[in-house]
């Protein structure tokens, strides 16, 4: 879901698939009071947040707007990621490629990530620098310069990163299409990344629109982490954020969901794969909108059905039955709009996926008749307590789930308050929510599948 | 190839002067040496530790054994059998895991400092006495099965196998660490077994701890851990690696839309004098993302990729200097010929004083960003055992930083880079790849 400037150290070779689930699961590990964090608001509206943690002399900056891909342009869909790469082409004192170059002869490094709802500017260095990447971050927020000798190689460059990430990927454009398919009107549906054909018609103007209109004080949200005490951050931050002006208030005007009607599949077959899996997503509550612990019982019903090896779905499928290789589920809870429930299963080599599919739909009937133990529901739940406490032990996760939260619509009282709420999750919450959500007009089922190589004609 | 040598850059990055990293070296009861970390911050404790002897070891007609045997240690011991050690591990919350490389096998456990004894018991099961039942050696076998058969169509595997071909010479660490479909169904039970008691050997064993305990907690922890273990038992020895210095390039026919390139020359040892410079005109060619030479000129000037690296690659058996892109395969030529115009361009006047100082600046700088968590810092410490680093390292290593000069640089650059050396792998549509003189292969048949 998430696209950045530059990819990671090593493309993995396997792991694809629950990489990918790992990934939405890790930003729930909070718990009350489990980090030491510190909140203020700017007079021009821009929000600290501010996580003292002094494993290592060492801070860690995430800036984070609150406009992702979901938020336009239409017809230019993807103009947000456009953006971030651009944010690194300089600014009125800083020359192309400088802001990664100071950072880089300090010994810090700096990435970034776009979303459906956000826009996330990161760096980690060593504390002493803390004012240099704030000044950086301050400066480009008003004082991008961008020209079309400067823009249009950079267009090239993310033609070239949807190459790498989703063209030549099966199990991309299979991800693609489900999300094209599950969501019917919302924005959710396009990718983060864009369509080729309207990502080659971007302009130096269209990413500049998107620029005045989100990237104003009053819609960010900065969090800093690690070996700093909030005195120095506020400091630094009256110093050079303060001066810029409140902008326009910023909203969000997305398409919303009609309530679904049908339950929908979709198929993908390549001759490059030789792993065939399934994927079911489901349309869910979020944590935002939630008038209940809906979210809460989500995250609870997620760990029991394939928290580790031990989970109810790995030990029956995989274990017991052998009807499946592997099976796993994730929840995100965190977007702004419209949260997710998905499974996902891959069958034994040479097994059938239907079987797998089969064998899923049982398992959720069984959820369903009959719900879940109190017994599950506790070790879930201490399971879910455990990683929140070691949560702690970093000094760049706690930043991250703060500026997620925050950053979609959540607040501080809300991360901090995850495992009380995690904690009050009953057997019978879980059920109830699992009735809503496993509804299958709610659903798209993706497959992946081998296709044989084309056989002669014969005559 | 690319994928599984990634740990070793988190090895180079280096200490700073300013931060000091007070590393105790503990001596158990049973004698086994700890490097200790005290970090009373969390309730958590971080254990990595390490034998001598990864996947470059498997025994020919075995290959992905050391793999298997990764999957495989958590999977029940003892009397406990796979659901119940499964199950006590998620009961307390401990994160349990090996792997293998060519060089080592490694593990890693993390846990709350009050269940540190729970982690030690399972951990010396898992070690001295795993079960190998059955139902999860088939299970584990299967999804490595699976992975044989998924890189054999995906492009990257496709470029690093071609790239131990042509490089290698037939040298054991060119053998797959997965294993193939053969090797896979030869290995049994009994093969486990013995690779097990052959292995995992306190001769052979290298401890680092972070965290939340004491030495005399740590010290109790390993012996229960490992204290049990066999003293010692022989492990063949792997020949010094000798890469090919032809220079090929090599087209391997595949139908994606965007080609993958890989490219490569002999490198050096980790042990070599001239180590550091060699790093750092790495860093200013290509190891430096957006600060490196080749970021710059094929991304940043041109739009041909998205992202384009050099690493150097560390074996105990000698080194190489690699890397790779992706691009359109009507634009593979001109950003081949970049490369090669810049691997020729550094060889010939080296980094400029400027492009070192920087270089230097990232690598001390670097230093305080590998302790951020207790994990980690476990890791980086394990690293510096494999390597006999030594104990002073930290602080030993930024003054030879700090110490190179600018005709040091000059002359590792031009040791290291040859462009005639240099061998290039496509894979992708050989009808839209224009490289006149270059070998066009088929993708390699199935297994």
């Amino acid at each position: 879901m998430a696209t950045s400037i530059i990819r990671g150290p090593a493309a993995k070779a396997a792991g694809l698939l629950f990489g990918a689930v790992l990934a939405l699961a890790a930003p729930n590990a909070t718990r009350a009071d489990i980090f030491e964090a510190h909140e203020f608001t700017l007079p021009n509206g821009l929000d600290v947040v501010v996580i003292p943690n002094h494993l290592s002399p060492v801070v860690v900056q995430a800036v984070v707007y609150k406009a992702g891909a979901a938020d336009g342009l239409p017809g230019k869909n993807g103009i947000a990621h456009f953006l971030e790469h651009l944010m690194f082409k300089g600014t009125k004192t800083l020359a192309q490629g400088q802001f990664s170059k100071e950072i880089d002869k300090r010994g810090g490094n700096d990435n970034a990530y776009t979303t459906q709802d956000v826009t996330v500017f990161h760096q980690e260095i060593a504390k002493e620098h803390l004012g240099l990447i704030m000044k950086m971050e301050a400066d480009r927020m008003v004082n991008l310069r961008l020209t079309d000798a400067i823009v249009l190689p950079e267009r090239d460059v993310i033609l070239q990163e949807r190459g790498e990430r989703i063209d030549n990927e099966p199990g991309a454009k299979l991800s693609e299409a489900v999300d094209a398919t599950l969501y019917l009107n919302h924005p959710y549906g396009l990718p983060v990344i864009g369509w080729r054909h309207e990502m080659e018609t971007y302009t130096t103007q269209d990413a500049l629109v998107f620029y005045k209109k989100f990237y104003e004080p009053n819609n960010v949200v900065l969090v800093i982490g690690g070996d700093v005490t909030t005195e120095e951050v506020r400091a630094l931050a009256e110093k050079y954020f303060a001066p810029i002006p409140k902008g326009a208030t910023v909203e969000r005007h997305r398409l919303q969901e009609p309530p679904p009607s049908a339950a929908r599949r979709v198929s993908l077959s390549d001759e490059r794969v030789r792993q065939p899996y399934l994927v079911r997503s489901y349309l869910a509550p979020n944590y935002r909108n939630e008038k209940s612990n809906e979210g809460y019982a989500l995250t609870v019903l997620s760990e029991i059905l394939t928290g580790g090896t031990a989970g109810r779905l790995y030990r029956r499928m995989v274990i017991e039955q052998q009807s499946a290789l592997g099976v796993d589920t994730g929840y995100d809870g965190g977007a702004y709009d419209i949260g997710r429930f998905s499974f996902y299963a891959t069958p034994r080599q040479g097994g059938d996926l239907g079987a797998a599919e089969q064998a899923l739909d049982k398992e959720i009937a069984a959820l369903l008749k009959d719900g879940v133990t109190d017994q599950e529901v506790a070790d879930a739940k201490r399971r879910l307590q455990i990683a929140a406490i070691k949560s702690r032990d970093s000094v760049s996760g706690p930043v991250f789930m703060v500026a997620e939260a925050l950053g979609k619509g959540r607040t501080l009282a809300d991360v901090q308050a995850w495992p009380e709420r995690i904690g009050a999750v009953t057997a019978a919450d879980v059920l109830k929510v699992a009735a809503q959500v496993l509804r299958p007009e709610n659903s798209v089922t993706g497959t992946l599948l081998p296709k044989p190589a084309q056989e002669a004609a014969q005559p | 190839m690319i994928a599984r040598l990634a740990i070793l850059v988190c090895l180079l990055v280096l200490p700073r002067w300013a931060f000091a990293l007070d590393i105790q070296s503990v001596k158990s009861d049973t004698g086994i040496e700890i490097w200790l970390v005290e970090s009373h911050v969390n309730p958590i404790v971080s254990v990595a530790f390490g034998f001598k002897g990864g996947s470059g070891f498997d025994p020919v007609g075995k290959e992905g054994i050391a793999e298997l045997t990764s999957g495989l240690l958590d999977e029940g011991a003892g009397d406990i059998d796979s659901e119940h050690f499964q199950k006590r591990l998620t009961d307390h919350g401990i994160d349990f895991s090996f792997s293998s490389d060519l060089d080592d096998f490694t593990g890693k456990t993390r846990f709350l400092r009050d269940d540190r004894a729970e982690a030690a018991q399972l951990l010396s099961l898992a070690l001295g006495a795993p079960r190998f039942d059955q139902e999860p050696v088939e299970r584990i076998r299967n999804a490595q099965l699976i992975d044989i058969a998924q890189n054999e169509t995906d492009p990257n595997s496709i470029a690093g196998r071609e790239m131990e071909e042509l490089v290698l010479n037939g040298h054991p660490y060119s053998r797959p660490s997965d294993g193939t479909k053969a090797s896979m169904d030869s290995i049994t039970a009994d093969d486990l077994k013995q690779f097990v008691h052959a292995r995992f050997v306190r001769s052979r064993l290298l401890v680092s701890i972070v965290g939340d305990v004491s030495p005399a907690e740590a010290k109790a922890f390993v012996d229960q851990a490992f204290g049990s273990l066999p003293e010692d038992a022989i492990l063949t020895s792997v020949p010094p690696i000798a890469p090919s210095k032809a220079g090929r390039t090599r087209i391997v026919d595949f139908p994606v839309p965007q080609a993958i390139v890989q490219f490569a020359e002999p490198g050096i040892a980790r042990s070599d004098p001239d180590f550091f410079p060699a790093y750092l005109v790495n860093y200013v060619l290509g190891g430096g993302g957006f600060s490196a030479r080749l970021m710059n000129e094929v991304r940043e000037k041109r739009g041909l990729v998205y992202g384009i690296g050099t690493d150097l690659w560390t074996f105990d058996a000698g080194g190489l200097i690699a890397g790779q892109f992706q691009t359109d395969p009507g634009k593979v030529a001109q950003a081949i010929d970049i490369v090669r115009t810049e691997w020729e361009r550094m060889a010939r006047e080296g980094p400029s004083q400027k492009e070192l100082d920087d270089a230097k600046a990232y690598l001390l700088g670097y230093y305080p960003r590998n302790f951020t968590n207790t994990m980690d810092t476990a890791q980086l410490l394990r690293g510096l055992q494999t390597e006999h680093l030594g104990i002073d390292y930290v602080t030993r290593r930024q003054k030879e930083i700090a110490a190179v000069t600018i005709e040091g640089a000059r002359k590792a650059a031009k040791r290291l880079f040859d462009a005639a050396q240099l061998t290039f792998v496509v894979v992708g549509p050989a009808d839209q790849i224009q490289l006149p003189g270059a070998e066009v292969v088929k993708a390699p048949p199935q297994n």
